[in-house]
């Protein structure tokens, strides 16, 4: 079997990455090669490279790695379901991707299959702080001690007040959100950036059928919501790394 | 003007480009894991040492392995309470890996020895 990616033998002998699992039919996307077992199924692997694993410990090369990877499994979501492998796995060679295929074939065809027709995509919210805490803040100067307790504490309560509203309206957008997918997952808040509070971070499995009523229920809540300045943001499309799994055997 | 339309009026925002915070919440903690049952009894050991660095470059093992851009990262930087449950996650799988390890290749294991594994075993 040619290796068209085998120049240097130290690749050879660090194996291949696997990125993801396709069906038989799909073609090698820029960067990468389909390596196939039977008429069904195929992987899509990239050779490691030497400096590759050296550079692990090197920040910037180790984040071009990662970014090859995921922008590998988005060419190939271009041209048809992709179950995503998770990041750095990594096999022998060309003979054991064949033997993990061929294992693992009805496990693998099942998760296509439910991947067939449907798209990931995340949505975050955002919720712009209050300005009147920042008033508060710069105001805390002068008065009593009382003057200044009682300030703090009704600062506290407007917090409060704020966290719970932007919960139960996180809460909301996340159900109404998950309605119109057929699967749905919360994902952990990112750090807050430029002073926004991200308070929905959530990615969903939606059927390309549906997918304009998902954007007008997304564009429902932007609306409704946009007063107490919260914004929506879409991402994807993205390859199913959320909603990739395999039953057990 | 249908409600649709009215909608629109209100954008949602979509990047262009993902920021690499996405990224690494998908990338390094989704997909399929490929491992224990499947694919570590096909690996060579020097793979595997490959490998398991590869599976565990996550935020704080990262940090521990002196890669250090997660710091520079404002999304993951503060994030000190994710970090520190995805710590414990991923200290269970490595454990996970490893018990899976030891009753594959007890053998091959205790020939390499303690830590000098990484080139002390290249036979299959």
């Amino acid at each position: 079997v040619s290796r068209p990616g085998e120049q240097s033998p130290v690749a050879a002998d660090l194996g291949v990455y696997v990125h993801g699992i396709v069906t038989g039919g799909h073609d090698a996307p820029n960067g990468a090669r389909v390596v196939r077992e039977g008429d069904d199924l195929g992987a899509i692997v990239g050779d490691v490279e030497a400096d590759e694993v050296a550079g692990l410990e090197d920040s910037a090369r180790l984040e071009e790695t990662i970014r090859k990877h995921e922008a590998i499994l988005e060419r190939a979501l271009a041209r048809g379901p992709v179950l995503p492998l998770r990041f750095g796995t990594i096999l022998g060679g060309d003979d054991e991707v064949r033997e993990l295929l061929a294992a693992n074939r009805t496990r693998f065809a099942r998760a296509l299959d439910s991947l067939r027709g449907k798209t990931e995509w995340g949505v975050k919210a955002f919720r712009e702080p209050p300005a009147s805490a920042a008033d508060t803040e710069i105001s805390a100067g002068g008065g009593s001690g009382r003057a200044y307790l009682e300030r703090k504490q009704s600062e506290r309560a407007v917090r409060e007040r704020i966290a719970e509203e932007s919960a139960f309206i996180a809460d909301e957008s996340h159900r109404r959100l998950g309605e119109q997918s057929e699967r749905s997952v919360l994902l952990a808040a990112q750090a807050p950036a430029h002073g926004r509070e991200m308070i929905l971070n959530g990615a969903y499995l939606v059927r390309d059928d549906d997918h304009e009523s998902f954007r007008a229920a997304l564009e429902e809540l932007a609306v409704r919501h946009g007063d107490l300045g919260i914004t929506y943001e879409l991402t994807g499309p993205w390859p199913s790394h959320n909603f990739a799994s395999l039953d057990p055997e | 003007m249908s409600s649709l339309d009215r909608y629109r009026a209100v954008p949602v925002a979509s990047p262009s480009s993902a920021n690499l915070a996405d990224i690494l919440e998908r990338v390094l903690d989704k997909g399929v894991v490929i491992a224990g049952d499947i694919a570590i009894s096909l690996l060579d050991v020097e793979l595997l040492t490959v490998k398991l660095r590869l599976l565990i470059a996550s935020a704080d093992t990262a940090q521990q392995m002196g890669i250090n851009w997660w710091q520079s990262d404002p999304f993951l930087s503060s994030n000190a309470k994710e970090l520190r449950q995805e710590n414990q996650e991923l200290r269970e799988r490595l454990e996970r890996i490893e018990q899976l390890l030891a009753g594959n290749s007890a053998e091959e294991l205790s020939r390499a020895g303690n830590g000098a594994g990484e080139k002390g075993v290249t036979a299959r």
